[in-house]
């Protein structure tokens, strides 16, 4: 079987990307918020 | 600095993407769980990332303690890093109970049970979210050392959930990595391991670096900010 069509398995895996780009996400504007309050 | 970063960036996704790639298609599956034991490329390594980040988080916090009184500038970055490594070991903490619950949905038939290791690490979790939180509410002079004490005392779960599974028998499978001679994983796994280790390691340290910088320019236009403020009077 691929390991591709085990539903628990991808939800893992899927789980673990998008709490770690969300996380980046939020890193990435606080760079902006800082880079900003930076150049005032 | 700038091109170093995004080249440490590219080399993240290469290990990451070489690191699925062997997970999923080059190591063998384990012949009792099935394809659900693959999970463990992506369990194992957000455990060690949370064990590394919260580490670091101590000795920055233990650092601030040190240095407030004495050089303000090394306090203030070592505050900045111990911010960044427990957000980063907070994420890996969610990630390893996340991938856990739908392990032991998938093993065991249910999402959560209330044994040590899980317990334990929950509270774990819930500590370094109440740092975080003294961080954002907390107001005034003494919030950088009130977060320090915090940390080194939440600290203490650490070793506790590291030996949960050695001092209670529940329902957490017994250690896997240094638990005795019967323990362990085959060989022909430990190479899909080594590569997400290094790989969700490297986007640790990638992403902390990026908060780091970002809490220390802050802390930079705030004290400009004061300083003018001061001068305003």
């Amino acid at each position: 079987m691929n390991p591709l069509f085990h539903r628990h398995l991808i939800l893992a895996y899927s789980v673990t990307w998008v709490i770690h780009l969300c996380y980046l996400s939020y890193v990435l504007v606080k760079w902006k918020v800082a880079g900003k309050a930076q150049s005032r | 600095m700038k091109a170093f970063r995004w080249l440490w960036g590219a080399l993240t996704l290469a290990l990451l993407a070489n690191g699925f790639r062997v997970a999923m298609y080059v190591v063998p599956v384990d012949q009792e769980q099935g394809e659900i034991s693959r999970i463990l490329y992506y369990h194992v390594p957000s455990w060690c990332g949370m064990a590394i980040f919260f580490a670091v988080n101590l000795i920055c916090s233990i650092m601030y303690l040190a240095l407030r009184n004495r050089n303000q500038t090394w306090a203030l970055k070592a505050d900045a890093l111990a911010l960044a490594s427990a957000e980063m070991g907070v994420v890996y903490c969610l990630i390893g109970m996340t991938t856990g619950s739908l392990w032991g949905r998938a093993a065991w038939g249910i999402w959560w049970t209330w044994d040590a290791r899980l317990t334990t690490t929950l509270v774990l979790w819930l500590i370094y979210v109440a740092y975080l939180l003294v961080r954002r509410f907390v107001t005034g002079p003494e919030m950088r050392t009130l977060a320090a004490v915090v940390a080194i005392f939440g600290y203490l779960d650490v070793p506790i959930v590291y030996m949960s599974t050695r001092w209670w028998r529940t329902q957490h499978p017994a250690p896997v990595f240094f638990g005795g001679p019967n323990a362990g994983v085959d060989p022909s796994m430990m190479p899909a391991l080594w590569w997400n280790l290094a790989g969700w390691l490297a986007w640790g340290i990638f992403v902390v670096t990026l908060r780091y910088s970002a809490e220390y320019r802050q802390q930079q236009a705030d004290r400009r900010a004061a300083q003018s403020a001061l001068e305003a009077v």
